[in-house]
């Protein structure tokens, strides 16, 4: 039976006027690959930044291996960078995330903070560097490199701590076809029984390929938990939840229908 | 009613794109070989600046000349083209400082010694900064500011400037081109100045918003508040010889300035 | 506005450098205090922000445009240590990286734009907008006139440095090492691009921005407005209500100190003009200075009989109405009002803090 990662009970965050989420219940094992699914607003996002300590909830519990995840833990110095090692979001935006001047010092920045010694930063960086081919952009500033350079040097950057848990938000938004599918190779690889991976997303692809757990999120609240096969293809829930839409087409052979319109693979 | 041609926005676009060229041309030229880009960024920024502060302090006229001539020689053997310094730098420097010097050889005694200090002063002083600026990436030449005491937290602050500089600088641009785009007509004084403080505004709520992401970015990685730099270059033997040979030159323009 | 290398001497960069840095360092400390973590990404993106607002090029009424540095927009959103830092930051990356003013006038530069003016921005615009609510036509006025108010005294601050170059630092042969032009001639020049363009500029875009605010997003003005009515979402800087005062009157004292001290510093700085001993006219030195602070008109050989019966008599702590060497009237009124607002603020924060302590005694909670 695998360790539990974190468990969420009752959880509800409310941001200004509006309620993010609300009696939240969750459990994720470690080595699992899990997909928040849901629309935009739906709170996956929010969800994301909970789980990550960013924001910390206003009623019920959140624990990581059994530890609350509130303000005063995290005033302890100790207890603040052994969960920053081990847990690392990769935002949506990579703007956001890559902060530094040069892609070095971005991959150098989280052991930086972690205090790690010089060589040994050295070393991981350079190693996370050629595994990720983006050596040769080492010295490059973010705002000279593509969507698809941005996307590996801020996964690279998170990953560069080894983190067993992996939280991602987005990951394939705004990426052409190729970077997407690079990406999504990636994640695939990571998996390797001992890294949990939680992925925060609206696109049905990455359900299908890559989670074996699935979380559907509906405008804050757990709408559904399973299978992602499964939750994938119950179009009448998905229509519910906002994540598909039905409309006319019309084909070359002139036959016209109306079904929900999602996922390449079953059409 | 606006009497200038190009309205706000496309004025202002064109100071923007001329920002990021000037900055992608001093990338370019940082990251080719040449012989001052070789220099550590901490020596060369001290080294400069020793230079810079006698050419400000120098009573004589030839000291600083020779200063701008070693500039020069400084700038080709580092692969920078002196046309590129004389638009750059000479042209703006001469219009400016010439333009205030100018009339201070009627008004004043001694006026045109005086102008000729003016003028050549600042003429060298920024022929130097471009130089350096031209031979060393901006990362680089912030983190050589660590060896001038700067506080670290001073020093990543401005390296997370300069990286979100170009980040507003595209925003900013496209904001101003959507809007040039969608103005139909000369616009009066009035409604350009709205769009102004419009554009300012907006451009401030949404980097507001950024830097409250980057801050959750910061901490997802680890950030309590204290900034370390990390230099992954050694300082080299080389390195030595070329400060040192900067410090000569200074000490040399001290003394027969004196 | 941005003054370059060259202007200003050594013995200047290094007073004016020597001024900021308390400035920086307290701005920063203070900021560490109350922003934590958040300090660094908001002042980064807040100084890359100053830097592109300053390439604006901003029409103004009558037809002109003139390019603003922020300033006042900086003080009413951040406040004014916020200010202080992303401006002065705004300027460091400009001089270093695009060769827009010098670098050892940095901290020239900063003081007069970035300390002086956050300082005098903010200080006019919590004045003027006193308790008016966050929406209120009044703060738009208020920002305007902060920003215009700050950027003449920052163009002010600079002429003075100039003017003073020419009288204190020149060759053996007399020569101005520096900036050329005294007092005289430097104030009018540098004050009238002020007074109209530059002046507009600033005004044009802080009561612009202020009032776009209000409409789109008046949050970002509740840090700089804690007596004004506001809505309970979190500002940028925590400020609890009961602390308004004790927060502000640093401030208040270090303006009214900034402003009282202006004369001090040219006084202490070179021969005081008209403060003659019947010595300083036989000795040679001392007449060639003169000489050369009187525009060229040399002391009588003799001293003057009244002045030396009366020499000894008495002597001033502190210059007559107007700064006696100064050759022009106008001037010295300038700097006397100056000195005299910043006198006035100094009483105003001392009479307040009386007030308060008569309130409290009575029981009274503001």
């Amino acid at each position: 039976m695998a360790d539990t990662v974190f468990e969420l009970k009752q959880v509800r965050y409310r941001y200004r006027d509006l309620v993010a989420l609300d009696d939240l219940n969750l459990r994720i094992e470690e080595g699992s690959r899990t997909v928040l699914l849901g629309a935009n607003g739906s709170g996956k996002s929010t969800l994301l930044r909970i789980l990550d300590a960013l924001y910390f909830a206003d009623a019920g519990s959140v624990r990581f291996r059994g530890r609350e995840l509130d303000e005063r833990a995290f005033e302890s110095d100790e207890f603040a960078f052994d969960f920053r090692r081990r847990v690392g979001l990769v935002f949506q935006s990579p703007d956001v995330q890559l902060f530094n001047p040069t892609v070095f010092d971005e991959l150098a920045f989280g052991p930086l903070q972690l205090r790690w010694p010089r060589d040994q930063i050295v070393d991981r960086v350079e190693s996370v560097m050629e595994r990720f081919e983006i050596a040769h952009l080492r010295d490059r500033p973010p705002h000279r490199l593509s969507g698809g350079e941005k996307k590996r040097v801020a996964v690279a950057s998170v990953l560069v701590l080894d983190p067993e848990v992996l939280l991602l938000d987005e990951p394939t938004a705004a990426l052409d076809p190729r970077s997407e599918s690079q990406i999504i190779n990636l994640l695939a690889s990571l998996g390797d029984g001992k890294r949990t991976i939680i992925i925060a997303t609206h696109d049905l692809n990455l359900a299908f390929d890559i989670a074996d757990g699935c979380v559907l999120l509906e405008r804050g609240r757990l709408a559904a938990t399973g299978d992602p096969r499964e939750i994938v293809r119950d179009t009448e829930l998905l229509g519910r939840v906002n994540l598909i839409h039905e409309h006319l087409h019309r084909h070359a052979s002139g036959i016209v229908h109306s079904h929900p319109h999602r996922h390449p693979h079953e059409h | 009613m606006s009497r200038t041609s190009a309205g706000f926005a496309e004025r202002s676009i064109h100071s923007l794109l001329d920002a990021v060229d000037y900055a992608a041309q001093a990338e370019k030229r940082a990251e080719s070989a040449g012989l001052l880009q070789a220099m550590d960024a901490r020596l060369k920024v001290a080294g400069v600046l020793l230079v810079i502060i006698a050419v400000v302090t120098s009573r004589a006229l030839v000291p600083i000349a020779a200063v701008l001539g070693g500039s020069i020689l400084l700038a080709i053997g580092s692969g920078i083209r002196v046309r590129a310094i004389a638009t750059t730098v000479w042209i703006p420097a001469l219009l400016f400082t010439g333009a205030i010097a100018l009339p201070s050889i009627f008004l004043v005694q001694h006026g045109a010694r005086s102008a000729a200090f003016l003028v050549l002063r600042s003429v060298t002083c920024a022929t130097l900064s471009a130089v350096l600026v031209f031979s060393t990436p901006w990362p680089a030449l912030l983190k050589g500011l660590r060896a001038l005491r700067v506080p670290a937290i001073a020093v990543t602050i401005l390296g997370m400037t300069y990286r979100y500089l170009f980040s507003i600088l595209d925003v900013a641009r496209d904001m101003l081109e959507s809007r040039r785009s969608r103005t139909v007509g000369v616009l009066t004084g009035a409604e350009e100045r709205r769009m102004a403080a419009g554009a300012a505004g907006v451009l401030l709520s949404r980097s507001v918003l950024l830097s409250r992401e980057v801050h959750f970015a910061m901490l997802s990685r680890g950030f309590r508040g204290e900034a370390f730099t990390l230099e992954n270059r050694p300082i080299l033997s080389h390195d030595w010889v070329y400060f040192s040979g900067f410090s000569v030159a200074a000490a040399a323009v001290l003394w027969f300035g004196r | 506005m941005h003054i370059p290398d060259g202007y200003l001497s050594p013995a200047t960069c290094v007073t004016m450098y020597g001024a900021s840095a308390p400035f920086w360092y307290a701005a920063l400390a203070r900021m560490k205090r109350t922003l934590h973590t958040q300090t660094a990404p908001l002042l980064a993106v807040f100084s890359a922000l100053s830097f592109i607002v300053m390439m604006f090029n901003l029409p103004l009424p009558g037809g002109t445009t003139g390019h603003a540095v922020g300033v006042a927009t900086a003080a009413i959103v951040l406040g004014p240590w916020g200010a202080i830092l992303s401006i002065s930051m705004a300027l460091v990356i400009q001089a270093l990286l695009f060769g827009d003013g010098g670098i050892t006038a940095i901290g020239a530069n900063c003081f007069n734009m970035a300390i002086a003016g956050a300082l005098v921005a903010y200080a006019v615009y919590r004045l003027i907008s006193g308790r008016a609510a966050i929406g209120a036509h009044r703060r738009v006025i208020a920002a305007g006139a902060a920003g215009y108010i700050a950027i003449n005294v920052s163009a002010l601050l600079a002429a003075i440095e100039f003017g003073l170059q020419p009288m204190l630092f020149h060759d053996a042969i007399g020569a101005p090492l520096y900036a050329p032009y005294p007092l005289h001639i430097a104030i009018p020049a540098m004050m009238i691009g002020h007074l109209t363009i530059a002046g507009l500029a600033e005004t044009v875009l802080a009561a612009g921005v202020v009032a776009y605010l209000q409409k789109a997003d008046p949050e970002l003005l509740e840090a700089t407005a804690p007596a004004a009515t506001r809505s309970c979402a979190a500002p940028l800087g925590v400020t609890e209500p009961g602390a308004t005062w004790r927060r502000t009157r640093p401030l208040w004292i270090s303006l009214g100190v900034l402003l009282a001290l202006t004369p001090v510093g040219i006084v202490a700085a070179g021969s005081a003009w008209g403060e003659w001993s019947p010595a300083d006219f036989s000795n040679q030195a001392a007449r060639r200075q003169i000489a050369r602070a009187s525009g060229s008109v040399e002391l009588p050989a003799a001293v003057p009989h009244g002045l030396r019966r009366l020499a000894d008599v008495w002597t001033s702590p502190m210059p007559r109405y107007s700064a006696p060497f100064l050759r022009s009237a106008a001037f010295g009124y300038l700097l006397s009002a100056m000195t005299g607002a910043g006198l006035i603020i100094l009483a105003w924060v001392f009479f307040s803090w009386l007030q308060r302590r008569a309130r409290d005694g009575a029981g009274g909670v503001p």
